[in-house]
């Protein structure tokens, strides 16, 4: 089962995440958006959450820890399409002080 | 005392992949009380949170047993105790403040501020050596217009 999909266009890589995250999923999660991220250089990473129906503070981690990673390879992070529960732990979190949502 | 209207008991090995199954359990039990979309997933957030914390901490280099009971309240309130006889809590005041973690991992030490934030009430019993109890509870509101 995928975990993950991607577009790379004109410097931009949109990773889509399909499964919802809790501590379980994240590690997986976590390889395969790193290999994306290596994989593929660009110049901003957007993290897109449409297939999200679940997130906890494990999401949290997972967004500061790629934050990090995009950083190392020069490239922003910016993160889309969060539910409405999903934006609300978000917002809470106080991660947005370092990622912004594009949409 | 509120009377119980009806309760449910779960124990399970700590294993990740029982996150998903304990937060699905106690969103089902609590369907009888016709909740919102948002209470629900306020309910499943901190369970999983909890959960979560009772393998990933509670249980570190080991497999214990989780416990979870869940009750629903003649007044509508749901109370979700989850509780784990891990390595406990040496001082639960600084465990429970935002983004204090011990655990590496990309863990970002919200759990208890998530807990905090999406339920009425959060109580935390510890004891180091012994482990550690968490409480929640909500109450879900009642939308039939009068
Ligand atoms: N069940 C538990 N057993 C032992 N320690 C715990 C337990 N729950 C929480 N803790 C401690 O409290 C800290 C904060 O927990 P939390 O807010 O959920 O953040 P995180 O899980 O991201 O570390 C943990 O890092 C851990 O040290
Ligand atoms: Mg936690």
């Amino acid at each position: 089962m995928h975990t993950i999909t991607f577009s790379n266009d004109k410097g931009t890589l949109t990773i889509f995440i399909e499964r919802d995250i809790d501590h379980h999923n994240a590690a997986d999660l976590r390889l395969e958006i790193d290999r994306a991220i290596e994989l593929m250089p660009a110049r901003e990473i957007r993290l897109d959450f449409d297939s999200v129906e679940f997130m906890d503070s494990s999401g949290v981690g997972l967004i500061m820890g790629r934050y990090k990673k995009a950083a190392e390879h020069g490239a922003k992070l910016r993160i889309q399409n969060l539910n409405s529960r999903c934006r609300r732990l978000v917002e809470l979190s106080g991660v947005l002080e370092i990622v912004d949502i594009v949409k | 005392m509120k009377r119980i209207i009806n309760s449910f008991k779960l124990a399970f090995p700590s294993r990740s992949c029982n996150e998903a199954f304990a937060r699905t359990a106690v969103s089902a039990f609590v369907t009888y009380l016709d909740p919102t979309l948002d209470e629900v997933s306020d309910i499943k957030t901190a369970v999983s949170e909890a959960v979560t914390n009772c393998i990933v901490h509670g249980y570190k280099d080991t497999i214990g047993t989780v416990f979870l009971r869940a009750t629903l309240l003649e007044d509508r309130t749901i109370v979700i105790q989850i509780k784990d006889r891990g390595c406990g809590i040496e001082d639960v005041r600084r465990a429970m403040t935002p983004a204090y973690t011990t655990g590496g991992e990309e863990r970002a030490g919200l759990g208890f501020s998530v807990m905090e934030a999406f339920m009425d009430t959060v109580r935390v019993r510890s004891k180091p050596g012994k482990g550690t109890t968490v409480t929640l509870s909500k109450k879900i509101g009642d939308r039939r217009e009068c």
